[in-house]
């Protein structure tokens, strides 16, 4: 859940995603859902040549968020920080409401 | 999916699966899967970033689990650029192209299998 916050804080950044069939998309980012599915304006495709049929795409795609390898960041923007207080709260959350299992 | 989603629906989208194929079509129907009913769809078959072809295949409901990524296709500017790079051939035209494509394929690959070394078998 925290990604999709994280993603969220991002929209209209510019980013890249890099998908599992290599394919490298470049745009600003518009929406980002709890599946993680990516939706980008003014797409550009790093490498026409190997894709030229996705040059037909106009300004807006939406992305499948199970295809997605990476998602390429812009490192200033990302508050590090926060994502690991956030995961360490949470964690520590779970663990003090964790029951015993019977028998211990 | 996201609520902007809603803005492709009955705009004529590309499809982009999973096993590489491309589809076009009006989209008329999505789900939080992402699975997708197309209108009028053709298949794009493009080859070696030459040539491609529209197949036309009717209404294609397609399973969400292949989709890679889809968005409205620009009717022009678009089109154009891609033009620029393939021309449009005829189904029997790009199925040929095709079956060459893969002729040379499995000749690279049966050249590269044979220069694989071969060892001899007292060796282990």
């Amino acid at each position: 859940m925290f990604f999709a916050a994280l993603f969220q804080t991002l929209v209209g950044q510019v980013v890249t995603v890099e998908l599992k069939n290599d394919l490298c998309i470049r745009g600003t980012l518009l929406s980002v859902d709890p599946y993680l599915n990516v939706r980008l304006a003014d797409v550009v495709v790093t490498e026409p040549e190997a894709f030229p049929a996705l040059l037909a795409l106009r300004h807006s795609c939406t992305v499948r968020g199970s295809c997605v390898r990476y998602v390429h960041l812009p490192p200033d923007q990302v508050d590090v920080q926060l994502l690991q207080d956030a995961t360490r709260q949470v964690a520590s959350a779970v663990k003090a409401a964790r029951v015993r299992p019977v028998g211990e | 999916m996201s609520q902007a989603l809603s803005e492709d629906l009955d705009q004529r989208v590309l499809v982009c699966l999973r096993d590489g194929r491309l589809f076009l079509g009006y989209l008329r129907s999505y789900d939080q899967y992402s699975n997708l009913v197309l209108e009028d769809a053709v298949e794009r078959v493009v080859v070696r970033n030459e040539a491609f072809a529209d197949v036309p295949c009717g209404l294609r409901v397609i399973r969400g689990e292949n989709v890679v990524l889809f968005g409205r296709v620009a009717d022009e500017s678009g089109e154009l650029r891609m033009r620029h790079r393939l021309r449009q051939v005829s189904e029997e035209e790009i199925r040929r192209m095709q079956e060459a494509a893969a002729a040379d394929q499995a000749a690279v690959r049966r050249r590269d299998k044979l220069e694989w070394p071969v060892f001899d078998d007292g060796a282990f």
